[in-house]
């Protein structure tokens, strides 16, 4: 059985497996109205204060599982009706504060913003500035940081705070890392779904779907052996399920080309994987567009070898990713994306018992290809690639998370870099520690490592020597 | 002709890339390239036999890479009637 690392997944989980039910046997249409009530049966409240507030969150993620709204360009939205918990006062004295006599935080204030009053602290929230001093100055760490979760962990300061004190998306900053997603404790931030048009495909008589499954799957469904999920994927409508590992090892060639390219023109490359990071380059650093390599992400490179093979096909990203949804918009070869938890949502639609299935293989990609889904796969592969080629001069650099891209970012901006290559993964970890994987743990990077090493073919070459490579383009 | 090998992962594992390998040596050897097309293709519907091979979109076969010649010769002398 499945174990939900929180409330929050198993609410959306709950929902996302009844909008799928239906969508699978044709009656989603008639039944939304009731599915609020399904889903929050009562008389009594579970999470919310009451029963008719959870249903109203439940219809406005509904919204979100049929597609949001095509007026907001963003690919995550807030739930108005979801988020109303937070405290806005970022700074707050707590009950350790113990009325000392050298007031460390009043003297820190560089606003004035703190008095002492009855032998405590006390903060004018009218003056505070946020800047954080009187916390650092304290010696019984009495003041507390309280920030928003989605504003402190968005890196690109793209959530602000509106006067009904709730949060709000500025689509001109968002990259849609989907940090807000994950990191909101109340689930009021969620991205928009394709589930339904993906179900609806698969229904569609004589409609070739193919799953391309991202190498991050391995670290997914730790409850099941992997091969039962690839089972239960065909059994479910997908003619079959390709390694978007494999689209990894298209492209490394390609990429690698690109980077001795620039070398020689004496320039930085950065890599072009992880949508959410060419997204930040592209909102942060738009001096550095130029850098970005032109070559197409694995995903693309999949979609487009499928469609070499099978013209009518239509392809299916399932991912540990809310910036693969962004990146479709922008790059039209794949289909539909959906993530590792809309995927268990179709298979519990689908009342699939993943356990009493036989397991089929998942095996295309070169263990090179398979690693692309934690941080320095990209490097390790390009590098690989390169050294065989004789090339060894090269410095590559890995980026584990948005702060650290934006460091070596701001380097190269400043002409003080001096790598050749840079790699940049918007999450810490890489695409093992995606927003929508179902589960964050310690094992997930040796388990990523297990499905590496279990590939068949050994290097990029190995894996793509029968395919017609020359007919499909990486730009 | 138009045969169809399939590259899904069930038959890569069983050889499907060593049975391409070995069809295109005897259409070379017998310089067969404008009559018999070889493709990849995905599932084709018959993971748990040997490598799937379909012919004109129709007929499924199951090869092994050692089978894969006499599969050839069979073709060819279908080509031929």
């Amino acid at each position: 059985m499945r174990k939900f690392e929180n409330q929050v997944q198993l609410i959306k989980h709950e929902l996302l497996t009844e909008v799928a039910k239906h969508a699978f046997i044709g009656t989603l249409e008639e039944n939304l109205d009731q599915i609020p009530i399904t889903v929050n049966p009562g008389p009594d409240e579970k999470y919310r204060c009451c029963i008719f507030h959870e249903r109203a969150i439940t219809t406005d993620r509904i919204k979100m599982v049929l597609g949001g709204d095509p007026e907001k360009n963003g690919i995550v939205e807030v739930l108005d009706s979801a988020c109303d918990k937070c405290p806005v006062d970022r700074y707050v004295v707590t009950e350790a504060c113990r009325g000392c006599l050298a007031h460390r935080c009043e003297n820190a204030c560089p606003v004035d913003a703190i008095s002492i009053c009855k032998g405590k602290a006390v903060i004018d929230q009218q003056k505070c500035i946020e800047c954080g001093k009187c916390k650092e100055s304290c010696p019984y760490n009495a003041i507390a940081d309280v920030m928003r979760p989605c504003r402190r962990d968005c890196p690109t300061n793209a959530i602000t705070i509106d006067h009904r004190k709730k949060a709000v998306i500025s689509y001109d900053e968002c990259i849609s890392c989907g940090a807000c997603v994950y990191n909101c404790p109340f689930g009021a931030i969620q991205e928009k779904s394709e589930i339904v048009e993906v179900i609806n495909m698969i229904r569609t008589p004589n409609q070739a779907v193919y799953a391309m499954l991202a190498p991050a799957f391995s670290a997914q469904f730790n409850y099941v052996p992997l091969g039962n999920v690839i089972t239960g994927l065909k059994l479910m409508g997908f003619r079959d399920v390709i390694e978007v590992a494999l689209g990894a090892d298209l492209i490394t060639q390609h990429e690698a080309e690109e980077l001795v390219q620039f070398k020689y023109n004496n320039k930085t490359l950065t890599s072009s994987c992880c949508p959410s990071f060419v997204e930040f380059v592209h909102k942060k650093f738009p001096e550095l567009i130029d850098n970005i390599s032109h070559t197409v992400s694995p995903m693309t490179a999949t979609a487009r070898l499928i469609k070499s093979i099978d013209p009518s096909a239509k392809v299916v990203f399932i991912g540990p990713c809310i910036g693969k949804k962004l990146e479709k918009m922008r790059v039209k070869d794949t289909d539909y994306v959906l993530t590792f938890e809309e995927l268990a949502a179709m298979i519990d639609a689908k009342s699939i018992d993943l356990n009493a299935l036989t397991p089929q293989p998942l095996d295309n990609a070169s263990y090179f290809g398979r690693k692309f889904a934690s941080t320095g796969g990209v490097s390790s592969s390009v590098n690989h690639y390169l050294e065989n080629q004789g090339v060894v001069d090269l410095k590559l650099e890995s980026c584990d998370g948005i702060e650290a891209c934006s460091k070596a970012l701001t380097l190269l901006k400043f002409n003080k870099s001096n790598v050749d290559f840079i790699e940049g993964m918007a999450c810490k970890g890489g695409c093992i520690k995606g927003p929508a994987t179902m589960h964050h743990g310690p094992k997930d990077i040796k388990a990523l490592e297990d499905y590496a090493k279990s590939a068949l073919e050994a290097t990029p070459k190995d894996a793509l020597r029968v395919f017609d490579t020359a007919s499909i383009s990486f730009i | 002709m138009e045969i169809k090998i399939c590259i899904g992962s069930a038959c890569h594992l069983k050889g499907s890339y060593d049975v391409i390998k070995n069809c295109q040596s005897y259409i070379e050897t017998n310089q067969l390239e404008s009559e018999i097309e070889l493709k990849s293709a995905f599932c084709l519907g018959r993971c748990s036999e040997a490598v799937s091979v379909q012919v004109d979109g129709s007929e499924v076969f199951s090869i092994s890479p050692e089978t894969a010649e006499g599969f050839m010769k069979m073709m060819h002398t279908r080509i031929k009637l």
